[in-house]
């Protein structure tokens, strides 16, 4: 039944797809435009900001009113792109002709200078991004999906490491965890990372965008930026006084997940202003659903408060804010197993070994996350050249996992086998000036303190204090077609593991660190809209507390990890290249890094298994090698009319370790991306309405090292989605409503995903139909 | 302007004040794992002449430490009748798990398989289901033969769940307990 309303449903995209007549050809006409450039928060005009066309190879200028006049534009759009130093760059496709004023807000860059060599900044993918500036703000696309990683994936270059259910973390070219900053707005997350099945702790609702941030940008952000920043930006503040407000409906047909999410904010005043928003959300979800059987305890519920103020006025503003997620994950049944025996009967089963009927009840195994943070941050505006930052940040992340309940002693029964805090309070100070011929500098300190406590039934990794302190400065400077930066950061971190006892005996360990960081990055626009953007990095990164001390038995995936006290901070260096080029009908990027490791930190598979009264278990040893990561990252876009679009993005990625001379294991498969997009004429009724069919093939992983792993890498797969958007007013006097059908893995294909921990047990979740309606209000 | 500033101030300095309480009293790891078997012990019994025989698995050390492991040494032609007990002897008093697993036998099993020798094995005892299963907390051990022979004994220990029920069969299950002794008749 389901099979052939799939069958049915395919003919009936392809019918959609063939029968559309081709879109009318525009006629050559020349037009002009007008456009005024101003702050975003102030309304005051820049003068001198930099607008560049597709259709001139000049640049034009900005006047004292921050307007600009283009004239000669041929065709029916084009693609405007406005920079000013200390701001984030505008990038819009404008629809010709244009009556009025075409206005330009930039964004001041109050945080930092923005020199990030963002991969992609998810075209396709809906984030607030420079291509769908064209769209005003109410129509802004979302393509959430039930978590942060689900948004970041549409990212070139980042996949997903998944644990069947709600949680998954995202892998940026092959690194993930200890050794990627996440950033909720300006403010560095602090959890437990190290852990593969540790999700990411973000409200995808309250996501307004995501940048990765790579290149001499990433220094700001200390140690663990060797491999990349991942920030997710929130809403701009309004700037318009009164009360707004956003409900979002979500319904996912696979796991029976229903979500939603209100978000009110207000503002008033004028030049002093006081701004807020509050945001709650809920999600529940039942077992995930494999093409042919039901998954069993993969359900999860989460819920996220969240709110935020903001007062300024002309010099200065402040701005706090405090957010909570809290989330209880099922952890799939058939993955918990006694010892090497149940593990080789559970992958010899091509099914689970456990296969329940569908529930919302999430019973043991589970874990239990709560993340709260606080965040204030005070900027004044020193001078019109000159800016000072402050900022605070508390969080607390307490995780509890729960085993599959196999206890003797009554005494421990219901108790957490895991249960661990870790507090982390963050100070950041940052100064920044520029200078009227355009080059600026920006210097900043940060110190953290962390206390990680343990308690629960068995302890993988112990408590611990860490203290860190960094300083950094860059220096920027910009050209009308260039722009040069270079920066360089000193860390400094003492960990302090005390006293504890381990089967009968005692280990007390400290550990000093101290490293340097420094990048280089260089732009540059060539005639016919190319980019260039080269960038050459160095960072460390100092061995974290499980990579060090831990011990013990998993028995999620029967292993026993063994951490080494004695290893040494690990070194990156990375140079990293990419080109663009942008033109009226399509886009391309190539994108080339390469990135050597001395030292690098990763989990040694050892050759006799570890004896233990429970049986035998394969052991895994942490230690360091020099590795190198190698890859590539392309995509292209062709839009030959406002109707049709198509875009294809591909990623490759070679990981070696030099010092077995053998493929690292565990880095993610390559793969490649199609997406035919259709735009429908805007009705009276619907408007922004497009469809668009996704195509995603995953290869299978090849190198890989036989024999080291429980199973060789799973065959590659393809999946293909079809997604439909549309905005409507229900009533004439309401603001547009948001519609968004999505169809994923429409064949229902059963696969099983190289990075997905679970795929020694299971397949990966099946058809999902996901309906989302966003109502602002 | 100033008195913004001021509110500015001490609003951070509440925030500090009133999410810092959490910080006192924290640096502990639990001083030890608290569930841990280091013990499987076997007792047999000569049926005849009550002679007793006790044989140890153990790792006092916990997982990955040194192992201390008993030959098994029977006589042919005898019945034994034996127990085991799975003890956690890192803690004093040594914190017996045979009682726990009694208590909850629905949900356990011993299973006991020899190799190369002229052994076979009775379970004794059984749990409260209908048709009872076996549990194995004692059994009845019988050594044939006249010839000397080597062998191996395992021993495990399954647990059952109420998504792996005991009823489910042999395969159902997660391993507890897997060790294997030397065994000799002779």
């Amino acid at each position: 039944m389901k099979q052939s309303f799939q069958v049915a449903f395919t003919a009936f995209i392809l019918f959609v797809f063939s029968f559309l007549a081709p879109h009318k050809t525009w006629g050559q006409d020349w037009y002009s435009i007008k456009i005024k450039v101003m702050d975003s928060l102030s309304s005051e005009p820049l003068f001198g900001a930099t607008i560049g066309i597709d259709k001139h190879r000049h640049y034009h200028i900005s006047d004292i009113h921050g307007m600009a006049m283009i004239d000669s534009l041929p065709g029916s759009e084009c693609l405007l792109h406005v920079s000013y130093l200390g701001y984030h760059h505008f990038d819009a496709r404008v629809k010709l002709p244009l009556k009025g004023t075409f206005l330009v807000k930039l964004c001041a860059e109050s945080n930092h200078l923005h020199e990030s060599l963002v991969i992609d900044k998810g075209r396709s993918s809906g984030f607030n991004n420079a291509i769908t500036h064209y769209l005003s703000a109410e129509e802004i696309q979302q393509r959430q999906g039930q978590s942060i990683s689900d948004l970041l994936k549409n990212m070139n270059g980042i996949t997903l490491m998944n644990s069947a259910g709600g949680i998954s973390k995202p892998v940026v070219r092959g690194l993930h965890g200890q050794r990627l900053v996440m950033l909720q707005g300006n403010a560095r997350m602090e959890g437990q990372q190290w852990g593969d099945d540790h999700g990411a702790e973000l409200d995808p609702f309250q996501t307004n965008g995501v940048d990765l941030i790579k290149g001499s940008a990433a220094i700001e952000y200390g140690p663990e930026a060797i491999g990349g920043v991942i920030r997710v930006l929130p809403r701009p503040w309004k700037t318009a006084n009164g009360i707004e407000g956003t409900l979002n409906l979500q319904g996912f047909s696979n796991n029976l997940q229903g979500a939603n999410s209100l978000m009110l904010e207000g503002r008033y005043g004028g030049e002093k202003y006081f701004a807020w928003r509050v945001n709650g959300s809920m999600r529940k979800a039942g077992d995930a659903h494999a093409p042919t059987y039901n998954m069993s305890n993969t359900g999860f519920e989460e819920n996220n408060q969240s709110f935020n103020m903001v007062f300024g006025n002309k010099k200065w503003n402040w701005e706090t804010g405090i957010s909570r997620y809290a989330s209880t994950q099922g952890i799939f049944i058939g993955s918990h197993l006694g010892n090497i025996d149940d593990l080789n009967e559970a992958l010899q089963s091509p099914e689970p070994l456990i296969i329940l009927p569908f529930t919302y009840a999430i019973g043991r195994p589970y874990q239990e996350v709560e993340h709260v943070m606080l965040t204030t941050q005070w900027s004044v505006q020193l001078s019109s050249k000159s800016k000072f930052k402050w900022q605070y940040t508390q969080q607390v992340n307490r995780r509890k996992e729960y085993d599959a309940d196999r206890l003797y002693n009554q005494a421990l029964q219901g108790k957490p086998a895991m249960d661990l805090e870790i507090q982390s309070f963050l100070m950041e100070q940052t100064y920044e000036r520029k200078f009227s011929d355009h080059w600026a500098f920006k210097v900043g300190a940060s110190e953290m303190y962390q206390n990680n406590t343990v308690a629960g039934l068995q302890f993988i990794i112990p408590a611990f204090h860490s203290w860190s302190v960094g300083t950094y400065g860059l220096i920027r400077k910009e050209w009308l077609d260039a722009s040069l930066s270079f920066g360089l950061r000193y860390d400094v971190r003492q960990l302090n593991v005390p006293r504890f006892t381990r089967y009968q005996k005692s280990y007390a360990y400290e550990r000093f660190f101290n490293g340097a960081t420094a990048g280089l990055t260089y732009t540059k626009k060539f005639e016919h809209n190319y980019l260039l953007a080269a960038s050459l990095q160095t960072g460390w990164r100092p061995p974290a507390v499980n990579e060090l001390y831990s011990y013990g038995l998993h028995y999620g995936v029967a292993s026993f990890e063994i951490g080494d006290s004695l290893l040494v901070p690990e070194r990156s260096f990375m140079l990293d290249i990419s080109v663009k080029k942008n033109s009226n009908s399509w886009f391309f990027e190539l994108n080339g890094f390469a990135q050597l490791f001395n030292d690098f930190i990763y989990k040694n598979p050892l050759s006799d298994p570890i004896l233990t009264i429970r049986g035998a278990f394969p052991a895994f040893q942490f230690t360091q090698q020099n590795a190198s990561l190698i890859g590539s990252e392309a995509s292209a876009s062709y839009r030959p009319n406002i109707a049709w679009q198509w875009e294809s993005k591909l990623s490759y990625l070679y990981a070696q370790n030099l010092g077995s001379n053998q493929a690292l294991l565990w880095m993610p498969a390559n793969r490649m991306e199609h997406i035919l997009g259709y735009n429908f004429k805007d009705t009276k009724s619907l408007k922004a309405t497009s469809i668009e069919l996704q195509s995603i093939w995953v290869a299978k992983q090849n190198r890989y090292v036989p024999g080291v792993d429980y199973i060789d890498p799973p065959k590659g797969y393809t999946l293909v989605n079809f997604n439909i958007a549309t905005s409507f007013r229900p009533y004439s006097s309401s603001k547009l409503w948001l519609l968004h059908l999505s169809f994923q893995n429409i064949l229902n294909q059963s696969y099983r995903d190289y990075q997905s921990r679970f795929r020694y047990f299971t397949n990966d979740p099946g058809f999902n139909f996901i309906f989302k309606l966003q109502i602002p209000f | 302007m100033k008195n913004q500033l001021i509110i500015t101030l001490v609003s951070v300095i509440f925030f500090t004040a009133t999410s810092c309480k959490k910080l006192i009293n924290s640096d502990k790891t639990p001083d030890e794992e608290n569930e841990l078997i280091t013990t499987v012990s076997l007792l047999f019994i000569d049926a005849l002449n009550s002679d007793t025989l006790k044989f140890d698995w153990s790792q006092p050390g916990g997982p990955g430490s040194g192992i201390a492991i008993d030959t098994i040494v029977l006589k042919p032609n005898v019945n034994y009748i034996a127990t085991i007990s799975i003890l956690d002897e890192s803690k004093n008093p040594t914190f017996n798990v045979s009682g726990e697993i009694k208590s909850d036998a629905n949900s356990h099993r011993f299973i006991y398989t020899p190799t190369n020798a002229n052994l076979s094995i009775k379970i004794l005892d059984f749990d409260t289901h209908t048709p009872p299963i076996e549990l194995g907390l004692s059994f009845e051990a019988i050594t044939l033969g006249v010839s000397q022979s080597i062998g191996n004994f395992n021993v495990v220990l399954k647990h059952y769940t109420e998504s792996a029920p005991k009823t489910g069969g042999l395969a159902n299950g997660s391993t507890d307990i897997e060790v294997d002794f030397p065994l000799v008749i002779e």
